[in-house]
């Protein structure tokens, strides 16, 4: 289902708003396990 | 005005809102044969994928139920702050308003194909979208009321269809078998991960929903009825399109539902009942794009303190503007199946919810007493 091979033809071929709501989405998914990470540490110490 | 304040104060009922999720569910799901390539298995798998709806279920009631009467967008703030949640309800926001572009495109290929076929796709359009905008702008009452209305008329209909078809003679049980030539690890296939994505996964979008209903008991049990009625239906559609075309035409027709209802010949007095058919994929698909609108305004109005009419007439511009970039029916269907239910739907159905659930778990209480003994160290 993922298709790394042809990821870039992918890339190419969708929209700004597809585009735009993968790169968006991927971004979030790392700010917010940084803020798990922030909230575990603060909870620890 | 006071249409727009009736949906600040109306909550839905428990059996509302149950209508609303399972016309929701439902919606566009009568336009394919889910779990097709797993061919006359298709039914087991939608079996195995509800068992895993219920599971993702589970992550959206819990994320819910840690932050009871708020929305998505409430939630998010709540979770990450300002700063960190402002993107993130932009996103889902483009989420929902993406969804409801990409449900308007489906429903117009359905009307092109079926019956206007002369008629191009933005005059589809536009009939469409206007009466959604009226509906939305009447409040969140007048959808909750139409979902009950139509969902009986909806169940009636499908009811009526099937027993029909079995009139008909075009019933074959037999196309069912054999069961599991190939074993049961035959399921595990990327079939089984689009069906939990979609219709399962697409209940993310009343985390912004629920917060509307009555009480909070309520929505849990309306909610994992939807899912175990959505699978009782999905089964026996698919069974009923298995068995009248069989399971090799099924994978390869454009609309199977529609083929089915369109061989219905009993006596040729009962007969071409295709206009019933487009009204009754109409309704779910209409219904879909009204709650996935009517998500992305709650969403946003908890970061934009602005009229509801504006966001309206916002979404409702980039929902069209959406709708028309796609350039025809074999790249929507290409798009589908490569791009928005392994990429978009992952994302945002799947591991953001989960991530959000994380970070509200580890995020540590604030203590609103003051601590006693903080008070002692200080004198």
């Amino acid at each position: 289902m993922l298709d790394f091979k042809n990821i870039l033809l992918i890339w190419k071929e969708i929209s700004l708003f597809e585009q735009f709501l993968i790169i968006g989405g991927l971004l979030c998914i790392i700010i917010l396990l940084v803020v798990c990470i922030y909230y575990i540490f603060k909870r620890v110490y | 005005m006071g249409i727009i304040t009736d949906m600040e104060t109306f909550m839905i009922t428990k059996h509302q809102l149950f209508c609303m999720m399972m016309l929701f569910e439902i919606g566009s799901t009568t336009l394919f044969a889910l779990g097709i390539k797993s061919k006359q298995d298709a039914w087991i798998l939608i079996l195995l994928a509800t068992f895993f709806g219920f599971l993702l279920l589970l992550i959206y009631l819990f994320l819910q139920k840690r932050h009871p009467g708020k929305g998505i967008g409430e939630i998010i703030l709540e979770i990450c702050g300002p700063i960190v949640g402002f993107p993130i309800i932009i996103l889902y926001a483009g989420y929902f308003t993406y969804s409801a572009s990409i449900n308007l495109r489906d429903f117009c290929e359905l009307v092109s194909i079926t019956q206007l076929e002369y008629t191009p796709v933005p005059a589809i359009m536009i009939l469409i979208i206007v009466p959604v905008f009226y509906l939305l702008y009447c409040g969140v009452s007048v959808l909750a009321k139409l979902s009950e209305l139509l969902f009986v008329f909806f169940i009636i209909s499908i009811s009526l269809i099937l027993t029909l078809v079995i009139m008909s003679g075009i019933f074959h049980p037999q196309f069912l078998l054999p069961v599991l030539p190939n074993g049961f690890s035959s399921l595990w296939n990327t079939d089984l991960i689009k069906t939990i994505q979609f219709p399962y996964g697409e209940l993310v979008t009343f985390l912004a929903l629920w917060k509307l209903t009555e009480s909070s008991s309520k929505y849990i049990w309306a909610s994992v009825k939807t899912v175990a009625y959505t699978g009782i239906f999905l089964v026996i559609i698919v069974v009923f399109i298995i068995c009248t075309l069989g399971a090799d035409y099924a994978s390869v027709s454009v609309i199977p539902l529609f083929k089915v209802i369109r061989m219905i010949n009993i006596k040729n007095i009962i007969t071409n009942l295709n206009s019933l058919a487009v009204v009754l994929i109409f309704i779910g698909g209409f219904f879909k794009i009204c709650v996935f609108f009517f998500a992305a305004i709650l969403t946003l109005e908890s970061i934009f303190k602005m009229s509801r009419k504006i966001l309206i007439l916002i979404i409702g511009v980039i929902i069209c503007a959406n709708t028309l970039s796609i350039r025809g029916f074999i790249q929507h269907i290409w798009s589908s199946n490569f791009v928005r239910t392994p990429y978009i739907h992952g994302i945002f159905s799947f591991i953001l919810p989960m991530v959000l659930l994380l970070a509200s778990i580890a995020k540590p209480k604030k203590n609103r007493k003051t601590n006693p003994s903080k008070i002692n160290n200080m004198q």
